[in-house]
């Protein structure tokens, strides 16, 4: 008996081995995460379940039980889809363009990509705002080429929303499918022409599967983001649009209502793990079936 | 050349260097006050109180609810001296037990407070009254309004800006659909603010955007984006107005709220002494006149003579107890019937 459970031990390699030294590398990174992460995470789930009485899940009643909270992460989980499509097919084109370019047009290229992350979200936004509004620089430009009679309204409208939150999160999108796409051969294609592929082909059955890997860590980047965003919504909508995190930020500095907040956070933070945990997957499913370049 | 400097007096030289910072410090006494990010304080009001009195006041702008969460999580070891806050607020700080009570201090001013600013039996004061009603902007609505059935009226289609009900003075708009829907004076319809919200639904289609964001929708207002803003008080109005800014506040007749902007000792924070001096000063009434002209709000002290120039209506003053007892629930009412999709 004792040489059938010892069996299977000694199989194991010794835990060092098993171990990639590697690994050690991250430690100073997951100490610093587990302070200033892991364990406010943990106190805010503690206090979505946190009630008067002990224990309770009544904050995730309120939450999953009520039709505007449904609504409210409706809105959040529209927002992030949305932005997440804009910004593929923003950003699919505009990555080849940068990982094709060379010279000063590479250089002029990277700076349209990167600028724009140095501007805060707050700035972008109040400048969503000027350029939308009535007397703003698109109403102008339309009706100064025709477009419209009257000065239309554009801004605190979804479509306003939409176009803010693409021109935020864009490079989150650009710059992994640029990564991807610099490392693909580009006698690829041509071998795929030579065979006789058309330009349709090549794409569907060469390119794209060879960037999927960029286009995964991108959306899930940008949809990760984008599902919790908080300022932009606020700026460019207010409160006719709430969003999970407006809902988080109302329940802890305006109600001071701990658990619905805390269970409205860990509801994002299950959204957000779902579509990280999914890129992963399909990450490494991909790899195994040779999609990464 | 021979040094004649030894190891002794550097070491005490380094000594003296780092520590005179401390030494500035204990030169120079200060309070810590916490506050709204209103124009006037820091750059016409505070230097006054300084070089009256000798000492530093360090503020730090910004909401009521940040303050108070800062006084919460500070209160073993309490850093703010005073606190500026919205009398709902203060109501919180004092359940909460981070103030502490003005009567039976040496503020001497208080005494010549009116009652009605001196809440609670005088727990905080009122250093001001500031007015709030109906903004508009003059470029585009040329007469003010005479009544706020007047912003029901649909020629203000996507015009209208409503603030938030997460910010006090979004009392003044749901007060002003209570009285209409009612017929009952605005005084008595803060009880009766429950049916008020059908009134208010009715404005829908006039709401441009509710907003938590008072600067963005002043700046929307100013640039004729809309016509009608309820409801900044008159320190935002009427001082973007001084500043030839296109807005102009109405005084419509069913009246104008005071909205309350309160001052409290925090709960053993440092320097009392200077907190008291800090209080009795904006309580003073040449200081209450300066804050008159500065904030254009009414004075609180009885005995201060506010500017000709400024001329505000009676103002309504509410019983901001039964506010913060049901503002949570008006919230959700709000963000549920008002400004949702």
């Amino acid at each position: 008996m004792s040489a059938t459970l010892a069996a299977p031990a000694a199989a194991l390699p010794p835990l060092r081995r098993r171990l990639d030294p590697m690994a050690l590398l991250a430690l100073p990174g997951v100490a610093f995460l587990s302070v200033v992460f892991l364990l406010p995470l943990l106190l805010l789930l503690w206090s979505s379940i946190r009630g008067e009485g002990g224990f309770t899940v009544n904050g995730y009643v309120r939450v999953l039980g009520d039709a505007y909270y449904i609504g409210v992460i409706g809105n959040s989980l529209q927002l992030g889809l949305i932005t997440t499509a804009g910004a593929f097919i923003l950003g699919y084109p505009a990555a080849f363009a940068l990982a094709r370019a060379r010279g000063y047009a590479q250089v002029v290229l990277f700076a349209l990509v990167f600028l724009p992350l140095t501007v805060s979200i707050i700035v972008k936004s109040f400048g969503w705002g000027i350029v939308l509004r009535r007397d703003g620089i698109l109403n102008w430009l339309m009706l100064n080429v025709g477009l419209i009679e009257r000065p239309v309204r554009m801004i605190f409208t979804e479509g306003a929303l939409y176009a803010g939150m693409i021109n935020v999160f864009l490079p989150f999108m650009v710059l992994p499918i640029y990564s991807v796409v610099r490392m693909i051969d580009p006698r690829y294609g041509d071998a795929a022409a030579t065979l006789g592929a058309s330009p349709w082909y090549r794409f569907t059955r060469v390119t794209l599967p060879l960037t999927l890997p960029g286009v995964v860590a991108g959306a899930s980047l940008v949809f990760s983001l984008a599902v919790a965003a908080y300022v932009t919504p606020s700026l460019l909508m207010g409160d006719r649009y709430m969003t999970m995190s407006m809902v988080m930020a109302k329940a802890f500095l305006n109600l001071r209502d701990w658990q619905l907040g805390g269970a409205m956070a860990a509801v994002l933070l299950a959204v957000a793990a779902m579509v990280v945990v999914g890129a992963s997957l399909m990450q490494r499913r991909l790899a195994r079936h040779g999609g990464a370049a | 050349m021979h040094s004649t400097w030894s190891r002794r007096v550097l070491l005490g030289g380094g000594a003296s260097l780092l520590a005179s910072p401390a030494i500035l410090r204990a030169q120079t006494p200060e309070i810590f006050v916490g506050g709204p990010a209103s124009p006037g304080l820091t750059d016409i009001l505070f230097p006054r109180i300084e070089r009256k009195h000798g000492f530093k006041i360090l503020f730090e702008g910004t909401n009521s609810l940040i303050n108070l969460e800062k006084m919460r999580s500070n209160r073993a070891r309490p850093t703010m001296t005073v606190t500026m806050m919205d009398d709902p607020v203060l109501i919180i700080a004092e359940r909460e037990g981070v103030i502490a009570p003005l009567r039976g201090l040496d503020i001497p001013n208080l005494a010549d407070v009116q009652p009605e600013a001196r809440p609670r039996d005088a727990m905080w004061a009122n250093w001001c009254f500031p007015a709030a009603s109906i903004s508009y902007q003059t470029q585009n609505v040329r007469t003010a309004p005479q009544s706020y059935a007047e912003v029901w009226d649909r020629k203000y289609r996507d015009k209208v800006i409503l603030i938030s009900m997460r910010i006090t003075q979004a009392v003044v708009p749901l007060l002003a659909a209570t009285t209409l829907a009612t017929g009952k004076p605005m005084a008595e319809c803060l009880k009766l603010a429950d049916e008020g919200f059908g009134k208010l639904r009715e404005l829908r289609p006039n709401i441009l955007q509710i907003t938590t964001n008072p600067p963005q929708a002043q700046q929307l207002q100013e640039s004729g984006e809309v016509d009608l803003y309820l409801s900044p008080d008159s320190r935002t109005t009427l001082f973007r107005k001084s500043q030839r800014a296109p807005v102009d506040l109405a005084y419509p007749r069913e009246g104008t709220v005071a909205m309350p902007a309160g001052v409290a000792m925090v709960k053993g924070g440092p320097n009392p002494e200077l907190g008291m001096k800090f209080i009795n000063e904006l309580l003073d009434p040449d200081t209450q006149a300066l804050i008159a002209g500065t904030f254009f709000s009414k004075p609180t002290n009885r005995k201060a003579v506010a500017p000709p120039s400024l001329q505000l209506p009676e103002l309504i003053v509410l019983d901001w107890e039964y506010f913060a007892d049901n503002r949570n629930r008006w919230i959700e009412r709000f963000e549920r019937e008002i400004a949702a999709r």
